[in-house]
C-alpha cells in the first residue's frame, strides 16, 4: 500500500469488496463483538452507508437502564456551612462513623456501577457510544480510589457519553471542571499561595500534548492559571480570592491567562491534533499506526474544529482500516472480550461478583484505572497472569464451573453463592435445539461462526468435534448420542473461548 | 501418568526433535527446552539444590516523600519548607552524627538497620531529572535517561545471560503483581507474571481426572503447548506471541502453585497488598525456583495533598511487609543469598504546597536490605538550603546506575557496562568490601 493513500476511502480502491469479514470487522472495532445478525444486516447496506450507520448513532435510541443513588451514595449538603453544621452535631467517633458509611455506600454503589455499564456494552442499541465513553474514560483518567465519591464518578461516565462523539475541546473543558477530575488531580485545592501542580501537568503530558512538547515551566505557569477552582456537592466552584490574576508566559504567549485560556493555548498547538489522533488510531486500529495515518486523523480534526465525527468516519472507511495490518490483529481489551462473549453467547446476566473478579484478574477494574495513564492497550494487555485470567475466563462467567478453585481471597469477592459450583448462565442445548442442531459437528460449527469467524486451522475444529463426540471419532454424531450433552457443550465453549484466536479482533 | 513433569519431558524431547529438523524455530522454545533440561534433575524431576543469588526489586510507585521517609534531623530548611508536614518526632535516628532519622512508623525497618540488614543511598536520581510519573518511571526502569528505551535493564541482563551456552527460562524472573514491568523485558527475555499463584492455572485442566485431563490435551494443541511448533510458527505476529505467554504460563504455573501452596512462611505477614506479594516471594525463595529477580510493587505514593495521614501508612505498611519478609528469610537461611532494592520513580518537591501534600520531585533514598550488604548510608544527603536547590527541587547525589552497576557487577557477577550501556563507578554495596 502507497502510505500518502492509507486514509482514501477503501472501496475507492479497485477490487474492493464489501464482504461479511469487512462488515465483522468495522462491527467489531466500533463495539464489543460482531454478532452474525449484525454482520447480515451491515452487509445489506453499502459500506458508506454501514460507516454512517455505526457513526450517526443517535437514529438508535439510547438504551435508558437507570442507576440510583440514596443520600449515602449520593450525598447533597447544599451549602459548606450546611455540611459543617451537618457533621458538627456528632462526637468525633461518630463522625468518623458517618463518613465511613458515605465511603461504603460510595464503594458499593461502584461495584452496581461497574456491572451497569457492562449492561450497557452489552445491550445499547449504539455500541461506538459505549466504546468511545470507554476510550474517553481510558484517556481522561479520573479513579474512585482518589475520587472516594460514586457519583460523581457516575456524573463523569455520563459526561463521557454525553461528549462520546462530540467536540473534543468542547468534552476537554468538561472535564477541567468535572467534580470526579477536579479530585482526581487535586485541581480543587490548587490555589494562589501555593499551586498544585498535578492536574496542569497531566493535561499537558497525558490528555492533550504529549510529553516533550512543553517545558516544567510551563506547567508551573499552567497551575497558576487553573488555582481558583474547585467543587461543592456535584458543582464545579470558582472561587476568585484562590485565583492568580497575574500575567502568566505559557508556551511562548504572555497574558493573565486563566484555565479557558490555557486550553485555548493548547489546542492551537500541533502536537495536540496528533496526540488525539495516535490516540483514536491506537484504539480502534492497531498498536503502531503509521505515521501517515496519524497526520492524517490529524489534519482532519483540525479541519473539523475538533468534532470527532468526520474523523471517525475517515478513519472507518479507509483502507488502512480494513488492511491486514489490521483486521484480527488486535488483543481484545478484558472488557470488549467479557460484553463481547456475553453478548455473542446470549448470556445477559452473568453473577456480577464473577464478573468484577473476572475483570480485575485481567487488569481491567472500570472506573479504577491502574494510574492517570490509563489502561494497557493491545499485547500490552497480555502477561502469562492476565492471560490465564483470560483462559479461565469462561469459567466464572460462562460455564459457571471450577469457581471453587479460586483462591480464598478471590472467592471472598466471590460472594456466597459461588463457593459452590453455580449454574451456568446460558444452556446451549436450547440455544441448538431452537436452530434444529442436532450432531456435534454443526454444533462446532455454530459456535466457531458465532465466536472465531476468523477461523481456526482446521485441525484445530476437529479436535473439538473428537472432544465433543467423546469416542475418539471426528465424524459427526448426533448430540443426544453424546451423553451429558449440557456440561460437554459448556467445557467445548470454555475450550473454544480459550483459543488464542478468540483473544483477537 | 500424565502429570506436569511428563508434559514437560515430552515438551523438551519434541522441542529438541524439532530443533534438529527446522533450525527457524523462535528461539524461545530453544531455550526453554534447555533451560528446564538444565534446571531439573532429570531421574527425579526436582530442582537441584541451588545457591545462586537472588534479587528483589521494589517499586514505589507514584514517587515516594523522600524527605517524609528519612527525615533530615534539625535541619530549619526542612522546617521552614514544612511547615504542615515536616517530622520532629518520634524519629528513628540513622546513627548519631548523620542527621538523618527514619520515619516513626518504621520501627521495623529501624530494627533491621541495628542489626545490619539495611543500608540506605541517599540523594539517588540522574541528571536533567524529568518529572512525569512515566518518562522518569520508565528511565529507572530502562536505566537510559537520554533515549527512549523499550527494554529494561534486567531484561537485558538476561539478554545477556542467554547469549552462550545456557539459555534463559522465563521463569529466571518473577514479576508478582498485575502487569510485568519494563524493566524485565528484553529482546529476547520475557518474563513470568502473576498477580494470585492460586488463579495462576487454567482451571478446568486440573488432570485429577481423565475428563479434565482430555479438556487440557485440547487446551494445549489450541495453544500450540503439545509441541505443534507449526502452530507456533504460521500465523500472525500477535498469535504467536499469545502461544508463547500460554507456554510461558504453562510451564511456570505448576512451579510457583507448588511453591505457594506446599511452602510456609516462617513469620506473620501484615495484610497488605506489598504483605501477600512478599509473602509468595518468600515462599517461591524457599521452594528455591530457578529464579535470580522478583520484582514486586507498591502504589499509592502520588501524595499531592494530605499527605501526612497517607504518607504515615503508606510507611508503615513498607516497613511491616519488608521487616517480615526479611525476617523470614532470615529463618529460612537464605538471607545471605539475597539482595533487595527498593525505588520511586522520583521523590518530592522540598516545599509542601497548599493542598497538604507534595509535588513531583527529584532525588530520594532507595533502600539495600539483605545478609551480605554493607549495613549503613551510602552517599552524601542533598542540601536542602534553598541556594542549592533546582527550580525547588533536591540535587542528586548518587547516579541510581551507580547502584544499578554495583548491583550486576558484585551481586550478579556479570558486566555492568553492557547492559546499562555506559561506565559507572560502584558503591561499596556488600558487607567484606570497602
Amino acid at each position: 500500500m502507497t502510505t500518502p493513500d492509507m486514509l482514501t476511502a477503501a472501496w475507492n480502491v479497485p477490487g474492493f469488496k464489501w464482504s461479511r469479514e469487512k462488515a465483522a470487522h468495522l462491527l467489531n472495532r466500533t463495539g464489543f463483538c460482531a454478532p452474525p445478525e449484525a454482520v447480515e444486516a451491515l452487509l445489506r447496506l453499502s459500506p458508506q452507508a454501514a460507516v454512517a450507520k455505526v457513526v450517526d448513532y443517535e437514529a438508535e435510541p439510547a438504551y435508558v437502564y437507570p442507576l440510583e443513588f440514596d443520600a449515602y451514595s449520593h450525598p447533597v449538603f447544599g451549602s459548606p456551612r450546611r455540611r459543617r453544621a451537618f457533621f458538627q452535631r456528632f462526637t468525633p467517633a461518630e463522625r468518623r462513623k458517618t463518613l465511613t458509611r458515605f465511603f461504603q455506600a460510595s464503594f458499593e454503589k461502584m461495584q452496581e456501577m461497574r456491572f451497569w455499564w457492562l449492561h450497557r456494552m452489552i445491550h445499547t442499541p449504539r455500541p461506538l457510544e459505549e466504546k468511545l465513553t470507554l476510550f474517553w474514560h481510558g484517556l481522561f483518567v479520573s479513579g474512585f480510589d482518589m475520587v472516594h465519591n460514586a457519583y460523581h464518578m457516575y456524573m463523569q461516565n455520563n459526561l463521557f457519553r454525553t461528549h462520546a462523539a462530540g467536540n473534543i475541546k468542547t468534552l476537554t473543558w468538561q472535564m477541567a471542571i468535572d467534580p470526579a477530575m477536579l479530585a482526581y488531580l487535586n485541581n480543587n485545592q490548587n490555589r494562589k499561595a501555593h499551586p498544585n501542580e498535578n492536574f496542569a501537568r497531566e493535561l499537558m503530558e497525558l490528555f492533550t500534548m504529549g510529553i516533550g512538547n512543553y517545558t516544567e515551566e510551563d506547567v508551573r505557569q499552567s497551575a497558576r492559571a487553573w488555582t481558583g477552582w474547585t467543587f461543592f456537592d456535584d458543582r464545579a466552584v470558582f472561587l476568585a480570592r484562590q485565583h492568580d490574576f497575574g500575567e502568566k508566559t505559557f508556551l511562548g504567549r504572555t497574558g493573565r491567562f486563566n484555565g479557558r485560556d490555557i486550553l485555548d493555548i493548547i489546542f492551537e498547538q500541533p502536537a495536540t491534533p496528533k496526540h488525539f489522533a495516535t490516540k483514536l488510531a491506537i484504539y480502534f486500529g492497531n498498536d503502531e499506526p503509521p505515521p501517515q495515518v496519524i497526520s492524517g486523523l490529524a489534519d482532519c480534526l483540525k479541519q473539523n474544529a475538533w468534532e470527532l465525527k468526520p474523523t471517525l468516519k475517515t478513519l472507518f472507511s479507509s483502507q488502512w482500516f480494513y488492511s491486514d495490518a489490521v483486521v484480527n490483529n488486535k488483543v481484545k481489551s478484558p472488557a470488549e472480550l467479557i460484553a463481547g462473549t456475553l453478548k455473542l453467547l446470549g448470556t445477559s446476566a452473568p453473577n456480577p461478583g464473577a464478573f468484577l473478579l473476572s475483570m480485575e484478574l485481567m487488569g481491567q477494574m472500570l472506573f479504577e484505572a491502574p494510574n492517570v495513564g490509563g489502561w494497557p492497550t493491545g499485547k500490552e494487555w497480555i502477561d502469562t497472569g492476565t492471560l490465564m485470567a483470560r483462559y479461565n475466563m469462561p469459567a466464572l462467567l460462562v460455564t459457571g464451573r471450577y469457581a471453587a478453585r479460586m483462591p480464598p481471597r478471590l472467592r471472598r469477592i466471590l460472594g456466597e453463592k459461588c463457593l459452590r459450583e453455580f449454574e451456568s448462565p446460558i444452556n446451549p442445548c436450547a440455544e441448538l435445539a431452537a436452530r434444529q442442531i442436532a450432531n456435534t459437528r454443526d454444533a462446532v460449527d455454530f459456535y466457531l461462526s458465532r465466536l472465531i469467524p476468523h477461523g481456526i486451522p482446521a485441525d484445530r475444529r476437529l479436535d473439538l468435534i473428537r472432544f465433543l463426540n467423546r469416542n475418539g471419532s471426528a465424524n459427526a454424531r448426533p448430540l443426544s448420542a453424546v451423553g451429558e450433552e449440557k456440561f460437554m457443550l459448556l467445557s467445548m465453549l470454555h475450550l473454544m473461548l480459550a483459543e488464542p484466536r478468540y483473544q483477537l479482533c | 501418568m500424565f502429570d506436569d513433569l511428563h508434559t514437560r519431558r515430552l515438551f523438551i524431547s519434541r522441542g529438541m526433535t524439532v530443533l534438529s529438523a527446522a533450525t527457524t524455530l523462535p528461539a524461545f522454545l530453544e531455550s526453554t527446552g534447555r533451560a528446564l533440561a538444565n534446571t531439573r534433575d532429570a531421574s527425579t524431576g526436582k530442582t537441584r539444590k541451588s545457591d545462586h543469588r537472588i534479587f528483589v526489586v521494589v517499586q514505589l510507585g507514584g514517587g515516594n516523600d523522600g524527605l517524609s521517609t528519612v527525615i533530615p534531623v534539625d535541619n530549619d530548611d526542612y522546617r521552614r519548607a514544612r511547615p504542615r508536614l515536616a517530622i520532629n518526632r518520634n524519629l528513628l535516628s540513622l546513627g548519631r552524627g548523620s542527621g538523618l532519622a527514619l520515619h516513626p512508623n518504621m520501627t521495623g525497618m529501624k530494627s533491621l538497620f541495628d542489626a545490619g540488614h539495611l543500608s540506605v543511598v541517599l540523594g539517588a536520581g540522574y541528571p536533567n531529572p524529568n518529572r512525569s510519573h512515566f518518562r522518569s518511571m520508565a528511565i529507572w526502569q530502562t536505566a537510559q535517561p537520554a533515549i527512549e528505551a523499550n527494554h529494561g535493564w534486567l531484561g537485558r541482563y538476561f539478554d545477556n545471560q542467554c547469549c552462550g551456552a545456557d539459555p534463559v527460562t522465563p521463569e529466571a524472573a518473577v514479576n508478582v503483581g498485575p502487569t510485568s514491568p519494563m524493566a524485565l523485558h528484553g529482546k529476547e527475555f520475557s518474563s513470568v507474571s502473576f498477580m494470585n499463584p492460586a488463579a495462576f492455572q487454567w482451571l478446568p485442566g486440573s488432570r485429577k481426572t481423565l475428563f479434565s485431563r482430555r479438556m487440557h490435551s485440547i487446551y494445549d494443541e489450541l495453544n500450540g503447548i503439545s509441541g505443534h511448533p507449526e502452530a507456533v510458527l504460521a500465523g500472525q505476529d500477535s498469535l504467536n506471541f499469545l502461544q508463547r505467554v500460554a507456554l510461558d504460563a504453562h510451564l511456570a504455573g505448576a512451579d510457583i502453585r507448588h511453591a505457594t501452596d506446599d511452602f510456609h512462611n516462617a513469620v506473620p505477614y501484615p495484610d497488605s497488598d506489598l504483605g501477600r506479594s512478599l509473602a509468595n516471594v518468600a515462599k517461591m525463595i524457599h521452594a528455591d525456583l530457578p529464579t535470580t529477580v522478583y520484582y514486586v510493587s507498591m502504589g499509592g505514593f502520588d501524595t499531592h495533598a494530605n499527605e501526612k495521614s497517607r504518607h504515615d501508612k503508606l510507611m508503615k505498611d513498607l516497613s511491616d511487609a519488608l521487616t517480615s519478609f526479611i525476617n523470614d528469610l532470615k529463618a529460612q537461611g537464605n538471607l545471605d543469598r539475597t539482595l533487595v532494592m527498593t525505588f520511586s520513580e522520583f521523590g518530592r518537591r522540598v516545599a509542601e504546597n497548599a493542598s497538604g501534600g507534595t509535588d513531583h520531585g527529584t532525588a530520594a533514598p532507595m533502600f539495600l536490605m539483605g545478609g551480605s550488604i554493607r549495613p549503613g548510608l551510602l552517599g552524601v544527603e542533598p542540601s536542602l538550603s534553598p541556594a542549592h536547590l533546582d527550580h525547588g527541587d533536591l540535587r542528586f547525589t548518587v547516579d541510581f546506575r551507580t547502584v544499578y552497576a554495583s548491583v550486576l557487577k558484585d551481586w550478579l557477577h556479570t558486566d555492568a557496562q553492557a547492559i546499562l550501556n555506559g561506565r559507572f563507578k560502584t558503591l561499596p554495596i556488600l558487607a567484606g568490601r570497602s
